[in-house]
């Protein structure tokens, strides 16, 4: 089966990174989280449910609304944090991705363990620019929010097309398809993932570099 | 519908009558709730209420749960006019602007048959409820409705609902559509729209105060006329008198006139067969929830005539506050006001807590924290005669000071208040003197100038 795949790109200022990710992520479980389950006797079962947060951006004109779950908020933020931290933090990349996959389980016969199977990506690609001064900070403030805006907006659609879903599962197989390990909540099974990449600007004497060691190796 | 809605069984077409019944209802509601100008947050509940219709905590403020059933009850069948919520702008002036017009529309043409109704339906509808509340977040009107409630604003956000038509000529020229939730059902497709003003300049030819063109009586259809024009009414209004609680929610009729009236937990569950993944709904195996009779559920308070005005002067977004707090607003920007209140109740030796008026007056805890400071002020040992009459503050034990008051703050203030004056404006220097040592201090700075830059460009080092 493969995977749906969306992918967004976006130029940011570094101290943007983690509210674009997170205002895209949780837009994104919004809509791929449930309310738990709860499973009375065999088959049948009752759903909790889900809270609604309005978050405000600090450093782009956008608020986003997620789910009302503060440990999954949590878990959120600290994969995008650590995405930021290798974005801004080290010397070379200056651009990477992030990805957040909804995937579910196929148990495998002992010793192997359990099959992911993907069934949505939605990957988002940053390029961190430098701003010099707060004029154009503000500009990018709200461009980055009227794009994110549109975004949201697409998200809306692909989700409103009603696409394939894991089927809902009997209670044995719940956490092949769902992330049960919240308590308040439960979103489909997710990871986050994300890779960074040398800067555009080095990449020319990089390729240079690698050129003229292959020419050599000959 | 009529000629496709016989491949559904009769509770089916029940469940889905009802289904959009309350789709509507709490899009409605979220859109309303999404103007009032304040974040909402909602807490996930791992075990359903049972109230919570589509497995989300949407609170309903109960005058939009009245005007949206009113105008839901004016439809002849599911859907068969479209629903309207008109957002507009309205200015002290009176000025009012269109700011965007929600629409759910029904069309039958388009039919999904492999859809269950139940929780299939059901489900997709929660799911276009969540776009609805990403999406309603996006439009400029989101923006003006989050600054309103900063005190001095000029204008309220107002809503309307209506059936038919929308009338996207009040939006102005070069409006934007959108498509926001889509719930493909059996019996045709429902959809859930917006489109909003671009141009947010007000002029007098943009104003919608009276409508642009001539309108006949019978210039509308019967049908799709907009009959009773109902007046906009202030996002806030419902939500300042909040009385809101689970009961309130559901008229027990809602609760009786279908099994299947809530979310799965207790009306309905969902049985899974063994050898079948997918579910399939057992409906009406629950018991009914007790509700208490209407008229002991909290009332709204009766809808008065709703002049702006007057709810602007109160703050129309702001939190709910008695209108005696308000003349107080001008002497809380005096520091410490509560400290001086504390100085009356000195002289008269009582005890603060016994004193009627102050507890009374203070309804917030924040008060009630600051009178009980001020009893143990009391103790203070300074006296008030050294400090100036303007300056009150200083005479009293600071919550983190040490005992001797001239170690602490009102030391520190005398200091500042009768400060030495700077030798430089004792001397009597001409000014050729001051414009020869402000030459010499810049001649200094200008041969020093590179060890500044190397000093800013270590810093520049060490940021990298």
């Amino acid at each position: 089966m493969n995977a749906r795949s969306q992918v967004f790109e976006l130029s940011v200022e570094g101290r943007q990174i983690e509210e674009v990710v997170q205002s895209l992520f949780h837009t994104l479980l919004l809509h791929r989280t449930l309310g738990k389950f709860h499973y009375k006797q065999e088959g049948s079962y009752s759903i909790g449910t889900v809270g609604i947060v309005d978050e405000d951006c600090d450093f782009i004109d956008l608020t986003y609304v997620r789910v009302g779950s503060d440990n999954l908020d949590l878990a959120i933020r600290r994969e995008i944090a650590s995405f930021r931290d290798s974005l801004r933090f080290n010397d070379g990349p200056r651009s990477g991705q992030i990805s957040l996959e909804f995937y579910q389980k196929k148990r495998a016969r002992w010793p192997f363990q359990a099959e992911c199977i993907p069934w949505e990506v939605w990957t988002v690609k940053l390029d961190v620019i430098n701003l010099a001064n707060e004029h154009e900070r503000q500009v990018c403030r709200e461009k980055i929010g009227e794009l994110l805006s549109e975004k949201v907006l697409f998200v809306a659609e692909i989700m409103n097309r009603h696409e394939y879903v894991p089927k809902t599962p009997n209670q044995s197989e719940l956490d092949l398809i769902f992330d049960t390990s919240f308590l308040d909540v439960q979103p489909y099974l997710y990871r986050i993932s994300h890779s960074t990449t040398e800067p555009s600007s080095t990449s020319v004497g990089i390729s240079m570099r690698k050129f003229l060691k292959d020419t050599l190796a000959l | 519908m009529a000629s496709t809605s016989g491949r559904l069984s009769a509770q089916d077409r029940k469940d889905l009558e009802k289904f959009t019944n309350f789709f509507v209802l709490k899009s409605l509601q979220i859109i309303v709730q999404s103007r009032l100008g304040e974040k909402i947050k909602t807490k996930s509940k791992p075990v359903s209420s049972g109230a919570d219709w589509f497995n989300l905590a949407i609170k309903d403020t109960p005058e939009v749960h009245i005007e949206a059933k009113k105008v839901i009850a004016g439809q002849q069948s599911m859907l068969a006019q479209n629903v309207c919520t008109e957002i507009s702008l309205r200015t002290t002036e009176g000025e009012t602007m269109v700011l965007e017009t929600w629409y759910t529309d029904f069309d039958s043409e388009e039919i999904d048959s492999s859809v269950k109704v139940s929780y299939g339906v059901y489900n997709r509808m929660g799911i276009a409820l969540k776009s609805l509340f990403g999406v309603s977040r996006v439009p400029p009107a989101y923006r003006l409705a989050r600054k309103q409630s900063i005190n001095g604003s000029d204008y309220v956000i107002c809503y309307r609902f209506y059936l038919g038509e929308p009338q996207f000529f009040q939006l102005g020229d070069g409006y934007q559509k959108s498509t926001v939730g889509v719930v493909p059902t059996p019996v045709g497709k429902i959809t859930l729209n917006l489109a909003y003003r671009t141009k947010l300049l007000m002029s007098p030819h943009r104003t919608t105060r009276d409508l642009p063109f001539e309108v006949k009586d019978d210039h509308f259809k019967s049908e799709c006329s907009p009959r009773k024009q109902t007046e906009p009414k202030p996002c806030s209004l419902g939500f300042r008198r909040t009385s809101i609680s689970d009961d309130c929610r559901l008229d027990s009729q809602d609760l009786c006139s279908t099994t299947f009236s809530t979310s799965p937990p207790d009306y309905a569950y969902i049985t899974a067969a063994s050898s079948y993944k997918t579910p399939a709904i057992n409906i009406g195996t629950g018991t009914k929830q007790q509700l208490p009779p209407i008229d002991q559920r909290p009332q709204s308070a009766p809808e008065k005539s709703n002049s702006f005005s007057t709810l602007h002067r109160v703050g129309a977004f702001a939190q709910p506050k008695s209108l005696k707090d308000i003349p107080l607003k001008g002497l809380e920007e005096i520091p410490f006001l509560s400290l001086l209140n504390n100085q009356a109740v000195k002289t008269d030796t009582t005890p603060v807590k016994d004193n009627p008026e102050t507890c009374s007056s203070s309804g917030e805890n924040m008060e009630t924290a600051n009178s009980s400071t001020g009893s143990e002020l009391n103790k203070s040992t300074s006296s008030q005669t050294s400090a100036p009459d303007d300056f009150v503050m200083v005479e009293l034990k600071t919550p983190f000071a040490g005992v001797d008051s001239n170690n602490d703050l009102g030391r520190f203030y005398r200091d500042c208040q009768g400060a030495l004056s700077q030798s430089m404006f004792e001397e009597g220097t001409t000014l050729n003197d001051t414009l020869d040592q402000v030459t010499t201090q810049l001649a200094m700075f200008e041969t020093k100038m590179k060890d500044f830059d190397d000093f800013v460009g270590s810093f520049h080092e060490l940021d990298q």
